[in-house]
């Protein structure tokens, strides 16, 4: 019954705006293209009606002896079935590296996205915060109409002001400022750049996380403007410096796909060779073949300390000699002689913030030949724009009352600008500020104006990431609120007409169309790009480019920081990053994210103090131990988390956590580091040194999802080194023959479904994670519940350390249920309510489900998971499942659990099911790849292939027949179908 | 009036002891038997019943909470799955042994000293399996829902239940064992029951007992008859003994888990489940025969001889202990050694001592007569016991489920008050049907005592 | 006499036993379950006189897993042209005036636990009638089957077992022995 209660409410809704919104929703369609056929004409109304169908469908209380209800559409679009799934091609909005998506829509709300496999640049894969994006349509504490004031107003009266204030501004010579940030679509582009073009009139672009540093010296060493497009699948050698580029740096999603692209042993000395420099043990830092831990202050120096190696190899090129006696000198020779015999094929990257160190990189790749090949200068990535400079003066003159009207769009200052204060008071000095965001987020809530821009997933766009490779945004779902798109916003107070899917329109039919021949109709260009969502031009061919960088300069200033740092002495070296998952803040409402285990201390919800072991046995510290970081007149207060691999002297905090006003999930969760960064020299620094630490006597224990973290001596992840491998191909794994059973074999049916995973491959990006979230509707239990061991992922990422505690090695393994031929779980139950299939899965019904747990006791590899409570529609678990909104996004094809049952990995059955049916419909077997699981498509390095082990030739059999393969814990005769490939490292 | 004789044993040395201290006569043992029933009750009685209400409350409170909100207000966690739950319910299974035992082996095994304790061991046993009963049935996620473990048929195709899953024998085999051991229970009282309806006055009480002693006449044949009934009802109870716990063991045994996944476990857990049996009779016992002045039928002499099954018992479970390590050392399988170092030396250490204290090294203390004859010892002795057995079940079943194979799993469970409290609730619900059962039934067998007396007169000639 | 009077206990407990059984047995079963509706649409006069066939307007049982209500449009291809009047039809063309969604009351409701798919099922050529029963007979629609697991798995053995061996002979590496995978749990359960 309470699917039809929620259905009447959503009804109510609908009849409430049904005419202010239907109207402006059609529209909002016109001309979309869908992967499935022709546009459907889906109002808001319909949308609603048809959001009852799913919740009831979804709703797990069993609602027998209640009436149902159904309402059907009251005009059905021919294209739209009740019930069948239609994918349409857009671009994520989740970060500014702006990857293409496929998203899944049902009954006419999106409930999932995926990789947009037509795209050459990002593939099919997508990263955990991009699948989470579908979530935060659905978020409450989204804006349901514009405020001014902060009171409830009409577009109409807000345009008046707004337009006639600009107006006036420009008569009276005033100034007229757009803070925004990245902006990534070449249309919304040209429309800034008509509207930034009249006099008195400016745009400002600031990214939450500053990339300036990159920018600037790539412009003075090669006089190019833009950030290289570095090409990692063309890279044999790779040595990064404190750039996290297959965790939050830049493009992740598009690097993993070409680093894991070169991570495969079999094609032997092919396979490639990561070094990386960095202080906190980042994701990329536990994939890389030899990691050197460093002081943050150090990066400048093992920039130059390669460099000068490079250059005594090269000859001709004049770099200062510099103290090494803090630096592994080994390593570093190991390195050089390694780029140097790749020349042209290495690549060298730094995530360093300051200008000198990436002159200084730039010129290694110069030295190394790298220029043109994997680093392009010719089709430059534009996925960050910010500058810095501009920022900082513009903050003087809103300072200096120089502003008159500051319009924020996409932007949060007020919450991660290091000086936010600063910039909060500032504001206070512009007579007019109007925000665009989506929530009434710390910056929002400042302005006098909030007028919030549609979710991507809502609205029209498109977008450039990489020079050349363009890509368009369609609505998926009309507006869910009174919101508008930003760019109709900019347009209507230009006193222009605001429809923005014209105006994207024109300036494809002007800009791009005549650079293509395919198609001689606008229309029919226009509606292929849509269809397909990317259209990517030839890449502009490499040109020569000189690297004209001042070197010199580059190293004096280097070596003038490390005096200085030699000069400040005592006190530690505070490291900021940028997290998975919840990345630069944007994100942290997402329960989905905050949930979401860091890839490598496998903490949620919040962020802490990383401190090296040594250090914190020194200081007594362990983890939970609430510390006081100060930095200057900056104080925060973090638990500790004892990290291996931390460099000694550095203390690493994540970025992104501590809001005040994201919602109910996010605020008041970690605590925010942005304060802790510096300003300096029109650039931003996430490194400080001579911080202090001071103990509070407090505890705050880490909610990890892991806690324990040796191997003890099992062989669970088993590992060897590409040499070895390249001797003996038979890896770490040697077992092979299968173990004596005492149980009879299964007869065979049909299928045997089962799963190879790629350890070498696998980066532990965690997006399967979140993946499966959105596929399974797989609940959120919320930071206590984790700390008592309880989280409910169906899919985990277990991750050991092996060696020193100081440099460990990392290993990292997608642990789901093994789906085992012989299941310890199944003969324990006394239902019969977990039992194996004719096609080889093991199945949980959970209606049969009794809840003894004697099935979890049973499981070696503790994969299953049981419902403690009542997570949906809860208030002890006020996350999406507690609201008739947050449950859009719940797959209407997988029940959503009831209290005391228990639940695992399915291997997707839902998918199995649709694909065997989708087959017999065409009379024809299931081919190899019909089928894929949510974790399977997410994946951008393609670790994980689902497929029939029955049908000897596909690539999961054959991948099970490979020499690198195991299974976990075979000698207990679980006989699992889910097999490894052990981990290969190029050490 | 008796005359006590403190040194009748040693005097009588030669002859077949008297199972009771001094000789009264029939009519006296009677009387004696059925005072209570009859008397209003003392305050002892009374504080007792008090306190086993309350601790029997709060479990109610628990239990209903947990039922209300889920098993998540409980210590679990996706690693282990049970704890405090299934501890309990083996505890009390164990406890619920040492009533049949006695009844009916040492009935088999003509053992006379057993007559004055049996009635009191078999009613324990009831109550002990009537809270062993609760535990499978609240620790379940769904409890209302608990009917699905009965094969019955129904509409759904017709789906049955698991017969390879060791829950399900369990349900069989307490099933079983609680129906034998009330009809046996029951048939022991009937001649008492008409032994009370004859003495009754007219009126309500006579009315019940003699509805419940089934019209017994005393005649020669119905005294034969009972007789045979009883050896054969003994006969059936007595292979219970030893399966009830062999299949509760097999919960374990028959898992992949290291330190559940041993063949000994049917052997120990009996051994167990006698020696924790054993030891809440003696603390009974102690308590009741100084709560209703019984002295004179629960003798040292009875002590003394449950000390001695205790001794034996309790060093049988010791080598159990020894065993598994053993077996853990020579399998030379990782995992299974790494379990039981983790027993010893891993964060639960301190309840496996304190258990291999209570079990293994305390009964040893047993060997000295002077102990065995020292109540207040026995007394003391007797708690440790309960707790010993207690704590054994809670370290195999959380020791080995808090690490088992992937280390990426490993946790540490806490129990929760409610757990806590669930706990305290089944001694409250223990305590107060025994306390309910000693003032309204006769507590020993009348019958069997005067058997018992009259030969020992016999021999007093 | 003492053996009559026990024997006519035995009787009476037995039969009581027998009728609570057949009780518990129906909980839950809404077999002809026939709720009024909002418009008191007759499938005797549309499916059963004027012989429209099922799939015309329910289209979406042949691609989705719901067989779906007809959108007022569709009722309208026909009403448009008809005149013939009634109230019930005067009630649909208001909704199509007033934007309403007629509010219908579901008949036959499976629990939210149980995937059911129409398509699936139009597939493998089950007659609508099989499980909805003569509905071209029916003035108001009336739940005919039991919707039991149970008489859901009767035909899943029966006629699941003849489908899967004619697609074993399509292509079998299978082995004869094999369960049969309409009786999966998860064919339904997940």
């Amino acid at each position: 019954m309470n699917a039809e209660l929620r259905f009447w409410k959503s009804v109510d809704e609908l009849r409430r705006d049904a005419d202010d919104g239907a109207a402006a929703g059609r529209d909002c369609f016109a001309g979309q293209r869908a992967r499935t056929g022709p546009p459907p004409a889906v109002s808001r109304r319909d949308f609603l009606t048809l959001a009852g169908f799913g919740l009831a469908a979804a709703a797990a209380a069993c609602s027998r002896g209640s009436v149902q209800k159904a309402i059907p559409m009251l005009n059905q679009p021919e294209q739209m079935t009740p019930g069948v799934a239609s994918y349409y091609a857009t671009t994520c909005g989740g970060c500014s590296a702006g990857c293409a998506l496929l998203v899944k829509t049902r009954d006419g709300r999106p409930i999932k996205v995926e990789g947009n496999a037509e795209s050459a640049v990002f593939g099919g894969g997508t990263c955990a915060s991009g699948q989470a994006t579908v979530l935060s349509l659905y978020d409450d504490a989204r804006l349901k109409g514009p405020l001014w004031r902060g009171q409830p107003a009409a577009w109409a009266e807000i345009d008046a002001h707004v337009s006639s204030r600009i107006a006036a501004a420009a008569a009276a010579r005033k100034r007229v400022v757009l803070l925004s940030r990245t902006i990534l679509g070449p249309a919304t582009r040209r429309l800034v750049r008509e509207w930034s073009s009249r006099p008195g009139f400016e745009h400002v672009t600031r990214d939450a996380i500053s990339y300036s540093a990159l920018r600037d010296a790539t412009r003075a060493s090669f006089g190019v403007d833009g950030i290289p497009h570095y090409r990692f699948a063309g890279a044999s050698v790779i040595v990064g410096i404190e750039a996290d580029f297959l965790g939050a740096w830049l493009s992740p999603v598009e690097f993993t796909r070409e680093y894991a692209g070169r991570r495969r042993p079999e094609s032997g000395a092919l396979m490639s060779r990561h070094v990386h420099f960095e202080s906190g043990l980042s994701l990329t830092g536990s994939n890389a073949d030899l990691r050197v831990p460093i002081a943050p202050s150090e990066q400048g120096l093992v920039a130059l300390a390669l460099l000068h190696r490079i250059a005594r190899r090269h000859g001709g090129f004049e770099v200062p000699e510099v103290d090494e006696s803090s630096l592994d000198a080994e390593a570093l020779d190991e390195a050089a002689e390694d780029l140097w015999r790749a020349r042209g094929e290495s690549l060298v990257v730094a995530g360093a913030h300051d200008e000198a160190t990436q002159t200084i990189v730039h010129a290694t790749n110069a030295l190394l030949g790298n220029i043109g090949r994997t680093v392009d200068l010719d089709n430059v990535s534009l996925q960050k724009q910010g500058d810095d400079a501009a920022f900082d003066r513009l903050v003087e003159d809103m300072a200096e009352r120089r502003v008159d009207v500051l319009i924020l769009y996409g932007v949060n200052p007020a919450y991660d600008a290091p000086d936010a204060d600063r910039f909060a008071a500032a504001m206070a000095r512009v007579p007019l500020t109007v925000s665009l965001a989506d929530r009434l987020d710390e910056t929002a809530a400042r302005a006098d104006i909030v007028c919030p821009d549609h979710h991507f997933l809502e609205a029209w766009g498109d977008a450039e990431p990489i020079a050349r490779h363009c890509s368009l945004a369609q609505p998926t779902i009309a507006p869910l609120f009174d919101t508008r798109a930003a760019q109709e916003s900019l347009l209507a107070w230009q006193g222009r007409t605001p429809d923005f899917y014209e105006y994207l329109r024109a300036y494809w039919r002007e800009a791009l169309f005549p650079a293509q021949d395919r198609y001689d109709s606008f229309d029919e260009f226009w509606d292929h790009s849509l269809h397909d969502g990317v259209f990517a031009r030839s890449p502009r061919p490499s040109n020569e480019h000189r690297f004209e960088g001042d070197c010199a300069r580059a190293a004096a200033s280097v070596l003038r920081a490390r005096a200085q740092r030699a000069a400040a002495g005592i006190g530690y070296e505070l490291h900021l990053y940028e997290p998975v998952g919840v990345r630069d803040g944007a994100h942290a409402n997402n329960p989905w994210l905050q949930e979401l285990p860091d890839p490598v201390s496998k903490v949620t919800w919040g962020n802490y103090a990383a401190l090296a072991p040594a250090l914190a046995s020194r200081l007594a510290l362990a983890d939970g131990d609430v510390v006081a970081i100060e930095a200057g007149a900056q104080r925060v207060e973090l638990p500790v988390l004892v990290q291996p691999g931390q460099s000694a002297q550095t203390i690493s905090v994540a970025l992104g956590y501590g809001r005040t006003r994201a919602g109910r999930v996010a605020d008041g969760v970690g605590a925010n580091a942005y304060p802790l960064a510096q300003s300096s020299g029109g650039g931003r620094r996430y490194i400080r040194t001579g911080v202090r630490l001071a103990r509070t006597g407090r505890r705050d224990p880490l909610a990890a999802t892991q806690t324990h973290h040796s191997m003890e001596g099992r062989e669970i992840v088993k590992q060897t080194t590409l040499a070895s491998f390249l001797e003996s191909p038979a890896g770490g794994a040697d077992a092979h023959a299968d173990l004596p059973n005492l149980w009879a074999e299964r007869p065979r049916g049909e299928h045997n479904w089962g799963m190879a995973i790629d350890l070498t491959a696998c980066t532990g990006c965690s997006a399967c994670v979140t993946a499966c979230q959105a596929e399974n509707n797989v609940p959120v239990v919320g930071r206590d519940e984790v700390r008592r061991g309880r989280e409910m992922h169906w899919i985990r990422l277990d991750r050991y350390y092996t060696g020193s505690e100081d440099a460990p090695e990392t290993l990292v393994q997608p642990m789901m249920c093994q789906h085992c031929g012989h299941a310890p779980c199944e003969p324990v139950c006394p239902v019969l309510a977990t039992v194996h299939s004719s096609d080889g899965l093991n199945q949980q019904v959970y209606n049969r489900c009794v809840g003894t747990r004697y099935c979890e006791n049973n499981c070696p590899y503790k994969v299953r998971r049981f419902n403690w409570f009542e997570y949906a529609r809860n208030d002890r678990f006020d996350f999406n499942m507690n609201s008739p909104l947050g449950e859009m996004v719940l797959n209407p094809d997988v029940t959503v659990r009831s209290r005391g049952v228990m639940e695992k990995c399915s291997l997707c059955v839902q998918r199995i099911q649709a694909g065997k049916l989708e087959a017999s419909r065409e009379g024809r077997p299931v081919a190899d790849g019909d089928i894929q699981t949510a974790c399977q498509q997410v994946c951008p390095a393609e670790a994980i292939v689902f497929g029939d082990l029955a049908d000897p030739s596909s690539r999961v059999s054959r991948l099970s027949r490979q020499q690198r393969r195991y299974r976990v814990l075979e000698e207990v005769g679980t006989r699992p179908n889910v097999t490894y490939l052990a981990k290969v490292r190029n050490a | 009036m008796i005359r006590f004789e403190p040194r009748a044993d040693r005097s009588l040395r030669l002859q077949p002891r008297p199972p009771i201290v001094g000789n009264p006569a029939l009519g006296r043992i009677t009387d004696d038997v059925a005072r209570p029933l009859d008397a209003r009750p003392g305050l002892g009685w009374c504080a007792c019943f008090a306190a086993a209400a309350t601790a029997l409350s709060i479990g109610v409170a628990c239990v209903a909470y947990e039922i209300a909100t889920g098993i998540g207000v409980w210590g679990l966690n996706r690693t282990v799955g049970w704890a405090f739950d299934i501890t309990n319910f083996v505890f009390w299974v164990g406890i619920g042994h040492a009533g049949t035992l006695i009844s009916a082996i040492l009935l088999l095994f003509r053992q006379r000293w057993r007559t004055s304790i049996n009635r009191s061991a078999e009613a324990m046993t009831i109550f002990a399996v009537v809270c062993a009963a609760l535990f499978p049935l609240i620790h379940m996620g769904r409890p209302w829902l608990a009917f699905w473990v009965f094969p019955y048929p129904n509409s759904r195709g017709s789906l049955w239940v698991n017969f390879r899953s060791p829950l399900l024998w369990d349900v069989f085999a307490i099933n079983t064992y609680m129906t034998i051991s009330l009809v046996f229970w029951y048939i022991g009282m009937i001649p008492d029951f008409a032994t009370l309806r004859d003495r009754a006055s007219a009126g309500l009480r006579k009315t019940i007992y003699s509805i419940a002693s089934l019209g017994w006449n005393g005649s020669h044949r119905t005294w034969s008859r009972y007789e045979t009934l009883n050896v054969i009802l003994a006969g059936l109870a007595t292979p219970l003994v030893i399966s009830v716990h062999s299949i509760v063991s097999m919960d374990f045994a028959t898992s992949i888990l290291p330190g559940w996944h041993t063949t000994i476990f049917p052997p120990y857990f009996v051994a167990g489940a006698v020696y924790s049996g054993f030891g809440m009779v003696t603390t009974l016992l102690i308590l009741t025969r100084s709560l209703m002045h019984l002295e004179a039928y629960i003798t040292h002499r009875n002590l003394d001889a449950m000390a001695k099954v205790m001794l034996l018992t309790g060093s049988m479970v010791g080598l159990a202990y020894g065993t598994e390590f053993y077996v853990a050392w020579i399998s030379g399988n990782m995992y299974e050694q790494a379990t039981f170092i983790g027993r010893a030396t891993g964060p639960y250490a301190w309840c496996f001592w304190t258990m291999v204290a209570c079990n293994a090294l305390a009964p040893q203390v047993l060997w000295s007569k002077r102990i065995r004859a020292s109540v207040p010892a026995l007394f003391v002795f007797s708690i440790l016991v309960n707790v010993g057995m207690w704590l054994e079940r809670f370290v195999i079943i959380v020791t080995s489920l808090h690490r088992s194979y992937l280390p990426s799993s490993w946790v540490m469970y806490r129990p929760t008050l409610i757990e806590v409290g669930t706990l305290v609730g089944s001694f409250g619900l223990f305590f107060s049907c025994f306390l309910l059962f000693i003032r309204l039934l006769p507590m020993i067998a009348m019958w069997e005592v005067k058997g018992a007396a009259s030969h020992a007169g016999g021999t007093h000639g | 006499m003492r053996a009559i009077v026990l024997f006519i206990a035995a009787a009476v407990a037995a039969t009581s036993a027998g009728l609570i059984a057949r009780g518990l047995s129906r909980v839950g079963v809404h077999q002809g379950y026939a709720p009024e509706q909002p418009i008191a649409f007759s499938h005797k006069l549309h499916a059963g006189d004027s012989k429209v066939p099922c799939l015309y307007c329910h289209s979406s049982a042949r691609t989705s897993r719901h067989a779906g209500i007809p959108s007022v449009n569709v009722c309208m291809n026909c009403h448009s042209m008809l005149t013939k009047q009634t109230v019930d039809i005067e009630r649909l063309k208001e909704a199509v005036q007033r934007r309403q969604a007629i509010v219908w009351t579901k008949v036959h409701n499976l629990p939210d636990f149980v995937y059911f798919n129409h398509s699936q099922h139009i597939g493998a050529n089950v007659a609508c009638r099989s499980c909805h029963g003569a509905v071209e007979t029916m003035e108001r629609v009336r739940q005919e089957a039991p919707l039991t697991m149970g008489w859901c798995l009767d035909c899943h053995r029966t006629r699941g077992a003849e489908l899967q061996r004619s697609r074993q002979m399509a292509w079998a590496h299978a082995d004869p022995k094999a369960p049969l995978p309409g009786t999966d749990c998860g064919k339904c359960h997940y």
